[in-house]
């Protein structure tokens, strides 16, 4: 019979080990998962399973804090077991995959969709020492994945927002003010941060929507994308932290996912009215005058890249009071200065809130240093953007 | 992530029994993408060809933790050449895929002889 306290074991150095679920078909990739992950006394596998069959059984029955898992599974695919993980036993799962490249990787964004907290490539070489940094990656990986908190995530939950995302549907939470004809009885009520005035109806025009996540910002994006109709004027501008080679799918699970074209940028362009442009991998996407874009390469120092903080920090200069930035959730602080940098330049900002956060890092770090001008549940994100655009205010309930 | 904290002195990952496994996966799955080959270009077996390319996803992924990159891109490729029937739509599959997946296999049994001979034991 499983706790609802995840498996977390002393393991005699005064810590307690993390304890993990292997998922893989093959003895070969799990025998060394195993020594990869048993390297350290930081983890300890507690079960091996073959299938996702056997996968969501034994999540069930062990608790692990973590499960790291292959995608390609026989008997139960990847993709469902983890759905019915996370519909009955909500816990951080972490997914390697063969496939990066913009065909599969559609499959990568799949799992995230369907609860999974990360995605990483498996490894293509073989030779000692890269094997043992995969190692060290892997483990890196579940450190960080295991303190994600994670909520119960029903089966094709995620889907939803994309089907529901018609025209008429999204703007039902939008302000009176904007909307005078509408009567919905109980529109939203986005929470403003006590702290904060609450913002006069804007009469700027908002030329573009700036948006930064990272750890389970994927199904943040499609919560708050599936709101913004087909005829959205802004620009859209996307940072999501993500492993190398996973973005074009990132693109092409989103385009298929909302209303709103989405592509990929690509310096020299410009960012598009209507349409969701998603920073590339390993780049900075810089927004300069008139909307067009430079991708550049990263300061040594920046860890993460693209830097929501360098885009949002172009955005504040070139686009300033004409923007709305929003940091999703997300380990770390990246994203908190760029967003404090908007907000100085009048444009309105948004913050995940701490509920509805799988890591309530980077949303945390811009509230705390006043960048955050409205903290609200992922599912109100959509609407407010949607009333800011149009002229509105988000409500003001307190939170 | 920010938090990955101090890089350390790398674990060392011990090979020698994952070759040990390797091997006996080698002498257990070969024979059954052969047999599944077989059913797949003689009947256009759709579940010969799911479990075929079930068995070089597995290989794939082993061969590659090995150092075997030669091995796991042919498997990838016999791999991606059955896609099209675990994408469900047979009308779809391209003429050619069968023929291609038969030949990425008769290349993965050459590849990955040696260790059928010699129980994994290839002087790593």
């Amino acid at each position: 019979m499983a706790t609802d306290e995840p498996a977390m074991r002393p393991n005699g150095e005064g810590t307690v080990a993390v304890g993990v679920v292997l998922v893989d078909d093959s003895r070969v990739q799990r025998r060394f998962l195993r020594s990869a992950l048993e390297a350290t006394p930081e983890f300890e596998v507690v079960g091996e399973a073959r299938n996702g069959r056997e996968a969501v059984a034994m999540v069930e029955r062990l608790g692990p804090a973590a499960v790291l898992m292959d995608l390609e599974l026989p008997v139960m695919n990847g993709i469902e077991a983890i759905e019915r993980i996370m519909a009955s036993r909500p816990t951080p799962i972490v997914v390697y995959s063969a496939f990066v490249d913009e065909e599969h990787s559609t499959n990568a964004m799949e799992a995230l969709a369907a609860g999974a907290v990360d995605v990483f490539a498996k490894p293509t070489w073989g030779e000692g020492g890269r094997l043992d940094e995969y190692a060290d990656e892997i483990r890196r990986r579940l450190r960080v994945a295991a303190r994600v908190r994670v909520i119960t995530h029903p089966r094709g939950r995620l889907r939803a927002p994309a089907a529901a995302a018609t025209p008429t549907a999204a703007p039902a939470k939008a302000l009176p003010q904007a909307h005078p004809r509408r009567t919905d009885p109980k529109p939203a009520s986005p929470r403003r941060t006590a702290a904060q005035p609450p913002v006069a109806v804007r009469t700027v025009t908002t030329q573009l929507v700036a948006i930064g996540a990272s750890t389970g910002g994927p199904q943040a994006l499609a919560t708050v994308l599936a709101h913004l109709p087909a005829g959205f004027e802004p620009a859209v501008l996307v940072v999501q932290h993500m492993a190398e080679g996973f973005i074009p799918g990132l693109v092409s699970w989103l385009d298929g996912l909302i209303p709103l074209p989405v592509v990929q940028g690509e310096s020299g362009r410009r960012l598009q009215s209507g349409t969701v442009t998603v920073a590339p991998s390993g780049l900075n996407l810089l927004v300069r005058d008139r909307l067009r874009v430079v991708c550049e390469p990263a300061p040594e120092r920046q860890f993460h890249v693209p830097g929501i903080d360098a885009s949002f920090e172009s955005i504040a200069e070139a686009v300033g009071a004409q923007s709305v930035g929003v940091l999703l959730t997300g380990m770390g602080r990246d994203g908190a200065q760029g967003l404090k940098a908007m907000r100085d330049c009048g444009a309105v900002t948004i913050g995940q809130d701490e509920a509805t956060s799988a890591v309530y890092g980077m949303p945390q770090a811009g509230h705390a240093i006043g960048a955050v001008q409205y903290q609200l549940p992922i599912g109100e994100v959509g609407p407010a953007i949607l009333s800011i655009v149009q002229g509105g205010a988000p409500s003001c309930a307190s939170s | 992530m920010s938090d990955a904290g101090p890089r350390r002195d790398l674990p060392h990952v011990d090979t020698a029994p994952l070759r040990e496994l390797f091997a006996g996966e080698v002498e257990s799955r070969l024979p059954q993408m052969t047999a599944a080959r077989a059913a797949l270009v003689a009947d256009g077996d759709i579940e010969a060809a799911r479990e075929l390319r079930r068995h070089a996803h597995t290989l794939a992924s082993s061969a590659a933790v090995l150092g075997e990159d030669l091995a796991a891109d042919e498997a990838r490729r016999c791999e991606a050449d059955l896609q099209p029937y675990v994408d469900g739509d047979a009308d779809r599959v391209p003429a050619d895929a069968a023929r291609s997946a038969a030949a990425a296999l008769d290349t993965l049994v050459v590849l990955l002889a040696p260790w059928l001979l010699e129980g994994g034991d290839r002087g790593h």
